[in-house]
């Protein structure tokens, strides 16, 4: 029976190697979306028992490729070969059946519910004839799973809402494990982690690798992917650009292929700082306590001097978000105590956010679709957003049309905001030109204060560099800004200091010549380094 | 004592426990269901209607609960397909069952709205209550012990988990409708059957939204939603007791003041305690 299948794949799949069988291969994919193309004619291998990354900008198609093998989509051409064997996917169930699991970015664990049952559901261990859940059944199965791959979890009937992102993900991969899964695909795995949490996750996945099974890494970190894969996939628009062993390859030349031309995103013509103590500061925050949306913290002081990047470093949750909105929507969350909060000379610790604009601070908000932009609106209306005060827009009961698309035109000039127009509506526009259009906003009244918050979540590489470069160049002006990002990198490459949070408060602060990626995640786990 | 108590409280909370069980397991699987109140109408027209056609309690009872499944599938229809806002689906089908029972009941009965007397071989005595007790302990079962629990609340907490597991969130958000539809027809019935002797027009006396209630206080679990229903059968029972009894002085609290003690019940209680409860993650959600 299975001698004779093989035989009648024989024909179709001469082009195998004959010795080593791919434990996935895809021949030849094409997905489109109406018009629009999002794969095209991509063949790939994956070897048993490898890590292979899969590296593109944002848009690029990764995404559709995974979903496509997960049987999330159905592709218009080309076919899956899962250990040589043509498949054909019409659900993730059948997917997950022939041995395929997914880690998807955004975690699919239910908050409220036990590590256990989120592991189990959909492949529930039963007795009775199918009606009772056997929940130690599944216990021993998984501790055993645990220990074989070395992923040490106890906490079975804890909430998932109280576990970490780490033991999230870890549990996301013992799911995967628990269904018998062959070959891994992980989203992004690396996005919400500390670098010792991906340390120990590119661990986990090296033991995974040993015991042969097989991993596609879809990644935009490219030092990681070179330090941890077997063979990198390069998609741009779309397309394969290139299928190269890992030995062969470095995070210049991989970068260049990503985006079709040379990019720098480390050296942006940083300068040193210099020292303008003699300035009065531009920031000042003193014994400041609160809460927002669940997140607390305390006792923060902290002060930003004009010309200097304030970076916020911290794993969700710790404060960082809370402070920032502290200091950008101070009527929105909740301060306890004594503190104050000072900007330009002024008591801001009541202020709403046309006082801020006032005064010179330009906000660019964490969470762009939640808070900063109205995405059925087109460019002209979402410049006007928070500016509807501006003198120059404003005479008496009117908007100064004119004076505002001139401005919104020079914005999208200076940011390269694609499609170039300002009646261009933001919700079609890419996650990384919305994001330049929040920051031409946030800087269109020369703000001598920037508080931005995650200014490249979600922005493909291209973008990443004008936006950093954006923001330096509003430092080296004089600005005083402070980041807030959830991307070490990126707190790393622009920040002139760094203060790290831990469980509410300020744990530790760093100055530019001390900065060290090891040691600031450290002090983001809570232990001093 | 116990007998002039419990029986009572027992009797006013089985509606209220059978259809809050359809709640919950409606609600559950994500969909919000605020349509009780229409459902147990429909449950306890077609309960009395197939119980006087065929001298049956027990066929009546059956009736009932087809219909009200029948009719939950119009809602299933709208919100699981149609994609239709749950609340103002759920609103419209309160209305349709409004309008039913009169049509139907001025051309089978020439009545405005009312079913004739039911004979005492057409009606229950105990069924309900026990029926009603069943099926809280079925649901407290099914929701912690089995596969059919686990999934219905991943329906509701995270569609998407469950669906990438390969389980289909569509299915089991009929299966909550449905069994929404059956629950709170049953309660009608047992309106219409057991606590009263005919159908009358709008009997339910809004049971189905305080019967909401007793699952937003109860947390979407089933036994502390029962215990919820209990509480308002307490308050319901108390207020049938004191109408007419004289409190102080010499008169009787008017006996409008004394009916409102179940709903007052619902409103004290509710904004006392809801703030802590937390609904279904994707309740309300269809993507």
């Amino acid at each position: 029976m299975e001698s004779l299948k093989e035989r009648a794949l024989g024909g179709g799949g001469s082009t195998h190697n004959p010795v080593v069988v791919s434990a996935v291969e895809l021949k030849g994919i094409t997905k489109r979306f109406g018009a629009f193309t999002a794969n095209k004619d991509i063949s790939l291998k994956v070897a048993p028992g490898s890590l292979h990354a899969l590296v593109g900008e944002n848009g690029a198609g990764k995404s559709t490729l995974m979903n496509v093998l997960f049987g999330l989509y159905e592709p218009d051409e080309g076919e899956i070969f899962i250990d040589g064997k043509l498949v054909q996917f019409r659900s993730p169930s059948e997917a997950i059946s022939a041995g395929i699991g997914m880690v998807h970015q955004h975690f699919m664990l239910a908050e409220q519910m036990t590590a256990l049952d989120n592991v189990i559901v959909g492949a529930e261990p039963t007795k009775w004839g199918c009606v009772v859940v056997s929940r130690s059944a599944a216990r021993t199965k998984l501790n055993s799973l645990a220990e074989e791959f070395e992923i040490p979890f106890q906490d079975w009937d804890r909430l998932v809402c109280e576990l970490t992102v780490g033991e999230r993900q870890r549990l996301e991969i013992l799911k995967l494990l628990f269904r018998e899964a062959k070959v891994f695909i992980l989203d992004e795995p690396s996005a919400v982690l500390t670098p010792q949490e991906t340390e120990r996750l590119f661990v986990n996945l090296t033991k995974l690798k040993e015991r042969g099974k097989s991993i596609l890494l879809i990644s935009h970190k490219l030092k990681e992917v070179l330090e941890h894969s077997n063979e990198i996939t390069v998609i741009r628009r779309g397309e394969l650009i290139a299928s190269v062993p890992t030995q062969e390859s470095d995070e210049e030349k991989l970068a260049e292929l990503m985006v079709g031309r040379k990019v720098e995103l480390k050296d942006l013509g940083h300068r040193a700082m210099f020292a303008n103590t003699d300035r009065a500061p531009a920031i000042r925050v003193k014994g400041v306590s609160g809460a927002s949306q669940g997140e607390g913290y305390q006792d923060v002081s902290f002060t930003v001097m004009p010309g200097e990047i304030l970076g916020l470093a911290g794993i969700q949750g710790n404060g960082t978000s809370a402070v920032f909105r502290a200091l950008a929507s101070p009527l929105r969350s909740a301060k306890t105590g004594q503190g104050s909060i000072e900007m330009l000379g002024q008591d801001t610790s009541r202020a709403d956010f046309f006082e801020l604009h006032r005064i010179g601070v330009g906000v660019v908000p964490e969470d762009r679709h939640l808070e900063g932009l109205m995405l059925r609106q087109s460019l002209v209306e979402n410049h006007f957003l928070g500016q509807q005060n501006d003198r120059r827009y404003r005479s008496g009961p009117w908007i100064q049309r004119f004076a505002l698309s001139r401005s919104v035109d020079k914005g999208i000039e200076s940011f390269d905001i694609r499609p170039s127009y300002s009646n261009a509506v933001l919700g079609r526009m890419s996650g990384g030109n919305q994001q330049k259009a929040m920051l031409a906003r946030a800087m269109d009244h020369k703000p001598k204060i920037l508080l931005i918050a995650q200014p490249t979540r979600g922005v493909d590489i291209g973008a990443i560099e004008r936006i950093r470069k954006a923001i330096l160049a509003a430092r080296n002006e004089g600005s005083a800004i402070v980041l807030l990002s959830t991307e070490l990198d990126e707190l790393i490459t622009l920040s002139d200091r760094m203060l790290v949070f831990f469980r509410g408060q300020v744990v530790q602060e760093f100055p530019k010549n001390a900065f060290d990626e090891w040691k600031i995640g450290k002090a983001m786990g809570g232990s001093k380094a | 004592m116990i007998e002039a108590f419990l029986f009572p409280v027992f009797r006013s909370a089985t509606p209220l426990m059978l259809a809050a069980m359809g709640g919950l397991w409606c609600e559950r699987s994500g969909v919000t269901q605020i349509a009780l109140e229409g459902f147990m109408l429909i449950g306890a027209f077609f309960g009395a209607v197939v119980a006087l056609g065929t001298g049956s309690a027990w066929l009546g009872f059956a009736g009932g609960i087809a219909a009200g499944m029948l009719f939950s599938m119009i809602y299933g229809v709208m919100v699981l397909h149609a994609r239709a806002n749950q609340i103002v689906a759920g609103m419209a089908m309160n209305f349709l069952a409004m309008g039913i029972p009169p049509v139907l009941s001025a051309f089978w009965y020439g009545s405005g709205g009312s079913t004739p007397m039911l004979p005492e071989s057409a009606r229950f005595e105990w069924f309900p209550i026990y029926f009603a007790l069943a099926v809280v302990v079925v649901s407290a079962l099914l929701y912690s012990k089995s596969r059919f629990g686990l999934r219905m609340r991943f329906a509701g907490e995270h569609p998407k988990a469950l669906a990438t597991s390969g389980v289909s969130v569509l299915l089991k958000r009929w299966q909550g409708v449905l069994i929404s539809g059956a629950c709170a027809a049953a309660a009608g019935a047992a309106l219409s059957l057991c606590l009263a002797s005919s159908y009358s027009r709008g009997m339910s006396a809004g049971r189905g939204y305080i019967a909401l209630a007793a699952v937003i206080l109860g947390k979407w679990r089933p036994v502390p939603t029962a215990l919820a229903c209990l509480l308002f059968g307490v308050a319901e029972a108390a207020q049938i007791r004191l109408q007419g009894v004289i409190l102080w002085g010499s008169e009787a609290v008017p006996v409008q003041f004394i009916q409102m003690l179940p709903y007052i019940v619902t409103l004290v209680v509710l904004a006392g305690f809801v703030g802590r409860a937390r609904a279904p993650e994707f309740l309300g959600q269809v993507e």
